[in-house]
């Protein structure tokens, strides 16, 4: 696999004599992967995301978005067009007065002409289907929907890498639910990369690979299962491991270690089972 | 209430009105609000008003739309009416009350002047009853297209509009939210003399400025991400078609001008 | 103060095209002391019910009664600012409503509009800053400094400073990250216990509503599908499912440790602790 992205020792801070709220951050983002980057409000990671697609400049370091370097005065457009952002407040980034109009807003920007506009706007609101709403107005639409359409006006830009940037924070379960479905079916079908910005362990847990960020530095980095093993550390600073992850620690600290930490309670279960036949 | 805010004052139909180009309305609303000023005696005001009348029939919007679009100016109307009717002394003398002597020539003035009035507020409230907010800053971005070169910022102006129009729903929502809020806390709105009234209006305004603020920041960081970069290289989603009805209309407009201009006095 | 609803009915924008069904046939009572959670999916009328309660929102049809007030369709309570003092509401994001120049004087306009004094508003202040988790140097500090969890905390003084009897929270938690969450939760179940509050809570955590509430409320379209204890509510898998709403994890747990090893626990086990309990005591049983 090649990457898509590379984060080179990059440091940032709002201004100087701040703290640094990114601090020498390095990372690769691979095609075709689902990477989810973990850590508490303040953490970093909107920082991050926002570095990702030029719209913050690294104070020292360099990022490449295949081969684009973000500092780059000409690449950003080829960045922006190629890094996609979902932001979390779902008002705050529906700009058209309708659906279609809205999706249509970033292939104007890029000078897409016309009649292929119209193509690919019919076939990015289909794919996150909200075909039935073309010409609804946002203040009629649900949290999720207008994700959705955020979604689109990525997807009709044909980008690389869609980023969530806690998109699903501000929504209802069944909000959260649509979106993140709609952006594995992306994934899926599209071969779309994702980078998912998240303080849910348990959006995390499905993810590829995993980043977990606190006070603007990584401190860790690898599968979702290997990661959770360390379930104090991420506890620490202050996420909530998925429910099975919590009852196999709690188990182990009343003196009955389960074999292998697993995700789901079907397996919890069977583990329990498999303990108590032992004894 | 909220719903005549959102959509300004836009009637939905399909009226043969409703669906010329909004380039067209806009250029006839411009032109009809000169050429009502060449009319001065009873055979172009006649004229005038078959136009305006037709207009009306031909829009299908309900009369009661354009009586509300009147209303707040009706006063002023029918006072500009006794003002002529009372004060211009020309022609014969119609009635005399003692106090007060009516001339011909003053109530003609009378009729003509709040004939003009009247056919000036129906033809643009016509506009802005057949048409939507959004395709009237479309159209006048057009329009105004040209004046581009000489540095008018038309692009800005029209992006703004639309955002404007996108928004003002969001922030009624916001403002109910707020007002609500407030409310739970004791807050009284709409009590007392005018300056407590103000001072009262403080824990609404503050919120309402933070938040429009904050979303303006995002919004902008979200239209940035998306590539946007100004006016200049962009397509757009909107076309505008210019048909042979817009073309007719435009004709019958000249004509009516060239026709206004023969039969005035 | 207890509460009582009576066939509770609000249309919005009634009598016009636009006319909706917000809420119909709402009957429910509350006995003071008690900690409620109503859940529900968006759109299913929570918010538009808790509005009623201190008469945001006024019924088009039944009543509503909390103590000694009384809220009737097509009759005013006149008392609506006393109502109001005694039910405090905080609403979602709740930092959208602050504006003071000093994060003192938000948490005192509460007070202040009831008639406490200003000495007595400002020495509530000074406990309650302390009680949210900041400290005393906030006071003098503006709102619009702080981070969005700490606006929070503030927003949520200013209204717990009112010294309200019912308390109505509008998903309190919502954008926080979890440990926020946490923190913010147990300072209302503390304040629940401690004062004697009468405690509304709205919320989609089915983890949440199992963890503090004696009672909970199911809405669904308008109108109340499912009342009952945690217990009662939570055993009804079939109902739940039926109104598309998810089993609490612990809940969901206990079940499957039941099937598997084909035995009772006990159900009122809502709690990681409690949980953890019933499993040892299954792996216990073995041993001995």
């Amino acid at each position: 696999m090649s990457d898509l992205i590379s984060v080179q020792n990059v440091s940032f801070r709002y201004q100087e004599e701040q703290p640094y709220v990114l601090n020498d951050v390095s990372l690769t983002v691979e095609k075709g992967e689902w990477l989810a980057i973990v850590g508490h409000n303040g953490s970093g990671k909107s920082t991050l995301a926002r570095h990702l697609n030029g719209l913050l400049q690294p104070e020292k370091g360099d990022i490449l978005v295949e081969g684009y370097n973000s500092r780059d005065e000409k690449s950003i457009w080829e960045i922006r067009r190629r890094v996609g952002i979902v932001f979390q407040n779902p008002d705050n980034q529906f700009v058209g007065t309708s659906v279609r109009d809205d999706v249509a807003f970033g292939l104007e920007n890029n000078g897409v002409p016309r009649v292929e506009m119209i193509e690919r706007i019919t076939e990015s609101i289909k794919r996150v289907k909200m075909d039935e709403y073309v010409d609804q107005e946002p203040h009629r639409l649900s949290g999720g929907q207008k994700q959705r359409v955020a979604i689109a006006g990525i997807v009709a830009l044909r980008p690389s890498i869609v980023i969530l940037d806690e998109a699903t924070s501000m929504l209802d379960p069944a909000g959260r639910k649509e979106v993140l479905e709609t952006m594995r079916e992306l994934k899926e079908e599209e071969g779309m990369t994702v980078i998912s910005i998240t303080h849910d362990l348990e959006e995390a847990a499905k993810a590829d690979r995993m980043i977990v960020m606190n006070k603007g530095e990584i401190i860790d980095e690898g599968l979702p299962a290997t990661i959770f093993q360390k379930g104090e550390m991420l506890e620490e600073i202050g996420l909530d491991l998925p429910f099975p992850l919590q009852m196999h620690r709690a188990l182990k600290e009343r003196g009955y270690p389960l074999d292998s930490l697993t995700l789901s309670q079907e397996d919890l279960v069977d583990a329990i089972w498999t303990l108590q036949s032992k004894n | 209430m909220m719903q005549n805010i959102i959509i300004g004052q836009y009637v939905p139909g399909k009226s043969y009105v409703h669906n010329l180009d909004p380039r067209a309305k806009l250029l006839t609303t411009f032109l009809f609000v000169i050429i009502v000023f060449l009319a001065n005696n009873w055979i172009t005001y006649a004229l005038l008003g078959a136009f305006t009348i037709s207009a009306i029939v031909v829009s299908r919007i309900p009369i009661r739309f354009i009586y509300n679009g009147l209303k707040p100016i009706l006063l002023i109307i029918i006072l500009t009416f006794f003002l002529h009717v009372f004060l211009t002394k020309e022609g014969p003398l119609l009635f005399d009350l003692g106090f007060i002597e009516v001339y011909q020539g003053g109530v003609e003035q009378g009729v003509f002047i709040s004939m003009r009035l009247l056919f000036l507020i129906m033809i643009t409230s016509l506009l802005t009853l057949t048409t939507t907010p959004i395709d009237i800053t479309v159209g006048l971005e057009t329009l105004l297209g040209p004046f581009k070169r000489f540095g008018l910022p038309v692009h800005e102006f029209a992006l703004m509009m639309s955002i404007a129009l996108r928004f003002i729903p969001t922030l009624l929502e916001e403002t109910e939210k707020i007002m609500k809020a407030q409310a739970a806390r004791g807050a009284q709105f709409s009590s007392g003399p005018i300056k407590e009234r103000l001072k009262s209006i403080v824990p609404l305004l503050v919120p309402l400025f933070v938040s429009a603020f904050k979303r303006a920041e995002d919004l902008a960081m979200a239209m940035e991400a998306r590539g946007y970069r100004g006016g200049e290289g962009r397509t757009s989603i909107r076309l505008l078609k210019w048909e042979a009805k817009d073309s007719l209309l435009f004709v019958f407009l000249l004509v009516l001008s060239i026709a206004l201009i023969l039969l005035r006095s | 103060m207890d509460i009582t609803i009576k066939e509770l009915e609000h249309l919005y924008s009634k009598g016009t095209p636009f006319e909706r069904t917000a809420l119909k046939d709402v009957d429910l009572s509350i006995k003071e002391g008690t900690f409620l959670t109503i859940i529900g999916h968006t759109g299913s009328g929570k918010s538009t019910l808790i509005q009623h309660l201190n008469g945001l929102l006024k019924p088009t049809a039944g009543s509503i009664e909390i103590g000694e007030f009384h809220i009737k369709s097509g009759e005013k309570e006149k008392r609506l600012k006393e109502l109001r003092k005694h039910v405090g509401v905080v609403f979602q994001y709740p930092e959208h409503q602050l504006f003071e120049e000093t994060i003192e004087k938000d948490i005192i306009f509460g007070p202040l509009n009831f008639g406490v004094s200003e000495e007595e508003a400002k020495k509530r202040a000074a406990e309650l800053i302390e009680l949210v988790g900041l400290d005393h140097s906030f006071l003098e500090r503006s709102p619009f400094d702080l981070s969005g969890g700490q606006m929070r905390r503030v927003a949520i003084a200013g209204v717990l400073a009112m010294k309200p009897s019912i308390l109505i929270l509008d998903e309190p938690t919502a954008g926080l990250d979890p440990r926020g969450r946490k923190e913010i939760m147990e300072l209302f179940y503390r304040l629940h216990q401690e004062e004697g509050l009468t405690t509304i809570l709205v919320t989609h955590s089915m983890e949440d509503a199992a963890r503090y509430s004696d009672r909970i409320v199911i809405m669904e379209k308008g109108t109340v599908a499912l009342q009952g204890t945690p217990m009662e509510v939570f055993s009804d898998a079939n109902a739940l499912k039926a109104l598309s709403l998810d089993i609490p994890e612990t809940v969901q747990f206990i079940k499957r440790l039941e099937d598997r090893f084909n035995t009772t626990l006990p159900h009122s086990v809502f709690t990681l602790e409690e949980t953890v309990e019933a499993a040892v005591s299954l792996l216990r049983e073995e041993e001995s």
